[in-house]
């Protein structure tokens, strides 16, 4: 039992692998057995899963049941995983998914169910592994593994042009994540004189504390940010997931939606901002600022979908800049609201496409013309897809309120980068710019749904209005392209010195913006759901749709109970992350020299980590009822007290989460 | 005495060419050659007999001597890239075996010659001067002429060999011109003439090149080049790996290419690594331009290609530039883990290329006069034959360097060395290269995966053909997870050379 204990997370992640082993010896042509097997595994799986929650302490905001076997010493290479409070509900997430989805193949999948479910559970270990990985070489592997199975997945049980959107959901993601090992190479050989080669990410992260690698940073989180915004993926580097979802089959959208996507965003948390924060400082304001097209780009485009799939692949591009937004605020309930909003996309859109699925089976078509008075014929059907698509577009009372809430409150907290002698006049610039950019925005979308609905296929209107927003984003986000177009925007943000801010300003506007794609998932969400589920049934075909099956109820049930448990009781997940977010938040933000974060009501003091030192002059607003003080926070007006900012006390801070001595390792021999 | 004590030293040389002529009288002594015997295992049994001791020979054997007043060194370059070649040379036969007796081609004189050119792989690999690096790459190359022309009723093996051996003799005249200027050079520099790479190293050390010398280690570098398929020599290679029957063009494609990097290595290490000193910055310059135009020209062209052997040529003028990062990062920092990356590549790049080519000529049809597979024939091929899908997927997601396979730790090892080298803008291109790449390894797992079969191919039955998957198969997926083994022989066995 204490094997068990001490290898719990190694349990978790290779157990579907060994499943899928195992069921590779089962007759080709049976299917239920091999399906009851996989079934009984996934259910096993999200049982070790749920001990794992309750032996987490969520006031360690270290990695915990740390396991580590040497693995190529040669190269420094070991086998280690560890879990925190940022992995820990990605991984219950990933086991609470994949019962359901196996669940959900019992009709969905007629041929080859075997190997189908053979590629769900490899699957399955990859994504395991990545999200508790704590070596880099290892995360990589992992990372790349996940690819193959999605790859089949999509390619063979996928829809009319599978064999295009699996290669494309391949290469996408292959090309960023090749540049992301050159950077996990230059950065191991960088720290390397330091105590010999390793890969192990808390050795590296330690080793950066004290190392200067210059301008090499820069480009290193550009190379890790890259391979993570693909995997998000942030506009513009999303055309592949609409793809992919359309052509994926039910299993694969869901696990793709549900787990996959949230990869890119614990990537960026847990890889490129955390072990850059200098050079993630200068890029914040840029990503922030794609985030928030991304929300907005995303809403629009769902609005005039035609495919239910298509619908909510655009609406996860929107949901995921929430939490991407979230996270490059840095503050702590933007960091946590952030990681709660992966769990809760995850919940909502894994659930929306299993909804669509079950239409899907009864009448092979995804468009939303064809259906219409739904409500009538399947109602239970009808009560639990509005309950979710109320939940996805952020109901109160909801789970996906919860944690929008909170990235939209941590957002317009957010203050930090150092904007040096800002005038009215240039706080009027950059009002004058981000209204002109959502102008341009709303044009071009325009265009593209008109053209849209001119013609359902053509697509090259789409694809000029994409590019131009994309070299607009770009331009904004590249330093010195913004600095020389737009000086009056980006060349303030490069500049980090010493007196006023405006950094808060850019991520206020941006947290207002943002909300706004909150009405737009409303309305998108409302649509779809009014053209499928009320007024007359239009079509003759589904007059006569049977309402959910026993099993299909047995998929959705939980999915439902999740969505109202987490938003009416959040409590338990808050704790959960709470503490390692407060952490994230501080630390980051202290090795960056910005501003210590304000903290968030939402966290009890009861579950304050204790290994977490506030710094000296923290901002904390305890008071205020919603952590939120606009008085203070009303633009143009600053507080003065910006004083201590760069003052080497907050610099100590850079460990508060690391409290592992670095693991004994193996040297390479010269 | 000391003759007889080095001979004794190159066991594994002539132990190759004795099981070579062994092969050979029994094949006589069976008489019949057309048509061949269903049963003849006991030639296959024979020749991976010979080859396989030989190969435990040469890992056993004593690392660190110079062998013929120094025509033959016994290192760890010598032991790491051999034993790769007689790998390359154990599989190959494997795999033939059913093929040549399906195709109606003899077996004993198709293993004699793969045994034949082994040994000259060998000796390049362990060559300690210029003149038994030249003597090996002839005693290599003609055997794979012979063996490229192995079918002699198809009028494109006969194209392929001619091609191949005008090239050939070409790429052979240089380098011997090239040795020859390099043995002026060093007596000009040293007073001494030779042919000993140890010499030229001596000579060269710090001191200035005559022009004839800088030509003369270009023509050498260029005829090694050839022999590697690098670009711009490349363009041999698509035709003669279409054009040859399939299990020579797979034991060329990874026996020429790991003795001729063992060559390269010797080269370049001569003559700008003499002595662990920093090498030049124009070789550095050199080679990876070389290394660029091949992994660019050889991914992109690959892209294009509909049949797979074709395709597979050119994905081997693509390694053969990741290799050649390899061995430029070799020559910025000799101490550094270029070595044993290239070694562990290469034998990696073995199982997984041997293994490629082995799915290829299963499928490979007797009436086939072109001797052409295209990619559309195995459509669907998985479903009917799932083991055989698998493997094949498993050597394309290798070749395409997708974890956990020996493919991807190859190239992570080569990439990490050059970055460790401090050569940073040449890995970026060769992983934008490999992205490249993925595309058309990705499309064979397309082909065989996710098409609709359309016709029912026969395939070759041959329990050797499947023990050779297989083990191609296990190399491939236990070289990638557990690399650290042979890793730490690598290291161990080069240790101690460059002094």
């Amino acid at each position: 039992m204490s094997f068990f204990a001490d290898h719990l997370l190694s349990l978790i992640v290779f157990l579907p692998m060994l499943g899928a082993l195992l069921a590779l010896a089962f007759p080709r042509e049976e299917h239920s057995g091999v399906r009851g097997f996989a079934l009984a595994l996934s259910v096993i799986d999200l049982a070790l899963a749920l001990w794992l929650w309750r032996r987490f302490d969520p006031s360690n905001t270290g990695m915990q049941l740390y396991e580590l076997v040497a693995w190529i010493p040669s190269m420094g290479i070991s086998y280690s995983v560890g879990v925190d409070g940022v992995s820990i509900l990605l991984v219950v997430l990933t086991a609470f998914l994949a019962p359901l989805v196996i669940l959900s193949t019992y009709s969905s999948v007629t041929e080859r169910i075997r190997e189908y479910l053979v590629c769900l559970l490899f699957l399955q270990t990859g994504m395991l592994g990545a999200f508790v990985a704590t070596d880099l070489f290892l995360f990589y592997v992992f990372w790349e593994v996940m690819l193959v199975p999605m790859y089949f997945l999509i390619g063979i049980w996928g829809g009319r042009r599978r064999i295009y959107a699996a290669v494309k959901f391949f290469l996408y993601t292959m090309a960023g994540s090749l540049l992301m090992l050159v950077a996990i190479l230059y950065l191991v050989y960088a720290v390397r004189d330091q105590g010999g080669l390793t890969f192990s990410y808390l050795e590296v992260v330690r080793r950066l504390g004290t190392a200067d690698l210059g301008g090499a940073e820069l480009w290193l989180f550009a190379a890790f940010a890259l391979a993570f915004a693909i995997k998000v993926p942030m506009f513009p580097f999303h055309t592949w997931l609409p793809d992919a979802h359309v052509e994926a089959p039910t299993g694969g959208s869901v696990v793709l939606a549900g787990v996959l996507l949230k990869l890119g965003t614990f990537g960026f948390l847990r890889y490129a901002l955390w072990m850059f924060p200098k050079a993630a400082v200068v890029f914040l304001p840029a990503l922030g600022l794609l985030a928030v097209i991304g929300i907005i780009y995303g809403a629009l485009v769902s609005m005039v979908q035609t495919d239910f799939k298509r619908l909510i692949a655009f609406s996860s591009v929107s949901h995921l800049g929430f939490v991407m937004l979230g996270l490059v605020a840095m503050t702590v309930s933007g960091v946590a609201g952030g990681i709660l909003q992966m769990v809760n996309h995850g919940i909502s859109t894994g659930a929306l496409f299993l909804l669509v699925g079950v239409i899907y089976e009864r009448r092979h078509t995804r468009q939303l013309d064809d259906f219409g008075g739904l409500a009538k014929v399947m109602p239970r059907y009808a009560a639990i897809f509005v309950l979710i698509a109320l939940s996805s577009a952020g109901l109160p009372g909801l789970n996906g309120f919860v944690g929008e809430f909170m990235i939209l409150m941590g957002t317009f907290q957010s203050e930090g980068v150092v904007l040096v002698n800002t005038t009215t006049a240039e706080l009027a610039w950059v009002g004058i710019a981000a209204v002109g950019l959502v102008a341009l925005l709303a044009v071009l979308l325009t265009a593209v749904s008109v053209s849209q609905r001119l013609a359902r296929e053509q697509t090259g209107t789409k694809a000029a209005a994409v590019g131009a927003v994309a070299v607009l984003a770009l331009l904004f986000a590249c330093p010195p392209v913004g600095n020389f177009a737009g000086g009056w925007l980006v060349r303030p943000l490069l500049s980090a010195g010493t007196n006023q801010e405006l950094f808060g300003e850019v991520f206020a506007l941006l947290a207002v913006l943002a909300a706004s794609g909150v009405i737009f998932a409303a309305v998108y969400l409302l649509i779809a759901t009014q053209r499928v589920f009320f007024g007359p049934v239009h079509h003759p075909e589904n007059e006569h749709l049977s309402d959910l099956s026993a099993r299909e109820q047995t998929v959705l049930l939980p999915l439902v109970v999740v969505a109202v448990l987490m938003g009416i009781f959040p409590q338990p997940f808050l704790n959960t992350i709470n503490p390692t977010a407060t952490a994230i938040a501080q630390s980051f933000r202290a090795r960056a020299g910005l501003p210590a974060p304000a903290t968030s009501s939402m966290q009890p003091a009861a579950v304050q980590a204790p290994t977490v030192r506030a710094p000296e002059n923290s901002m904390t607003v305890p008071s205020s009822p919603a952590g939120l003080d606009l008085q203070r926070r009303l633009p143009w007006r600053r507080p003065q007290n910006r004083a201590a900012v760069n003052e080497p006390t907050l610099r100590s801070t850079a460990s508060p989460v690391l409290p592992f001595p670095a693991p004994a390792r193996t040297e390479v021999k010269k | 005495m000391s003759v007889l004590n080095d001979l004794g030293q190159l066991a594994p040389l002539w132990l190759l060419s004795l099981t070579a002529f062994a092969v050979l009288l029994l094949t006589v002594a069976s008489g019949t050659k057309h048509p061949v015997p269903q049963s003849s295992h006991h030639l296959v049994i024979l020749s991976l007999l010979g080859s396989l001791t030989a190969l435990l020979l040469l890992l056993s054997s004593e690392v660190g001597k110079t062998l013929f007043s120094g025509a033959v060194v016994m290192d760890g370059v010598g032991v790491l890239f051999g034993s790769t070649a007689i790998l390359g040379a154990a599989l190959g036969i494997m795999m033939a075996a059913a093929y040549l007796r399906e195709h109606g081609m003899s077996q004993g004189e198709f293993f004699a010659l793969v045994l034949l050119a082994t040994c000259g792989m060998l000796m390049v690999a362990l060559a300690g001067d210029l003149l038994t690096l030249f003597i090996g790459i002839e005693v290599m190359s003609l055997s794979v002429y012979v063996l490229a022309g192995y079918r002699r009723a198809s009028r494109r093996a006969q194209e392929a060999a001619m091609k191949y051996f005008i090239y050939g003799a070409f790429a052979s005249a240089f380098t011997l011109f090239g040795i020859a200027l390099l043995f002026g050079e060093v007596g000009r520099l040293s007073g001494k003439p030779s042919l000993g790479l140890a010499a030229l190293a001596a000579a060269v050390a710090g001191k200035q090149l005559s022009l004839l010398g800088g030509i003369g280690i270009t023509f050498v570098l260029g005829g090694l080049a050839f022999k590697v398929a690098a670009v711009p020599f490349h363009m041999w290679a698509p035709d003669v790996y279409e054009g040859a029957p399939t299990p020579s063009t797979g034991f060329m494609a990874v026996g020429v290419k790991a003795a001729a990097f063992a060559g390269l290595v010797r080269f370049v290490a001569a003559v700008w690594v003499t002595s662990g000193q920093k090498g030049t910055e124009t070789a550095i310059q050199i080679l990876e331009v070389l290394a660029i135009l091949s992994m660019v020209v050889g991914n992109l062209l690959a892209i294009r290609q509909t049949q797979l052997k074709r395709m597979l040529a050119y994905s081997s003028i693509a390694h053969a530039g990741y290799l050649l990062v390899g061995v430029a990062a070799f020559v910025a920092n000799p101490k550094g883990s270029a070595l044993p990356g290239l070694a562990y590549y290469l034998f990696g790049y073995t199982a997984m290329t041997l293994g490629a080519f082995g799915v290829a000529l299963a499928f490979e049809r007797a009436e086939d006069r072109r001797m052409d597979l295209a990619t559309d024939r195995l459509s669907g091929m998985a479903h009917r034959y799932p083991a055989l899908g698998l493997a094949m997927a498993l050597f394309m997601l290798s070749l395409a360097g997708i974890p956990p396979t020996a493919g991807f730790f190859g190239k992570l090892s080569l990439f990490g060395a050059a970055i460790e080298a401090g050569r940073l803008s040449v890995v970026v291109v060769a992983v934008l290269a490999s992205a490249v790449g993925a595309y058309y390894y990705l499309r064979v797992i397309v082909v065989i995966y996710m098409r609709a079969s359309s016709t029912e191919e026969k395939r070759v039955e041959s329990h050797w053909l499947a023990a050779g998957l297989w083990l191609c198969a296990f190399l491939t997926l236990v070289a990638g997870l557990l690399p650290n083994s042979y890793l730490a022989m690598a290291q161990r066995l080069l240790s101690g050379w460059l002094g």
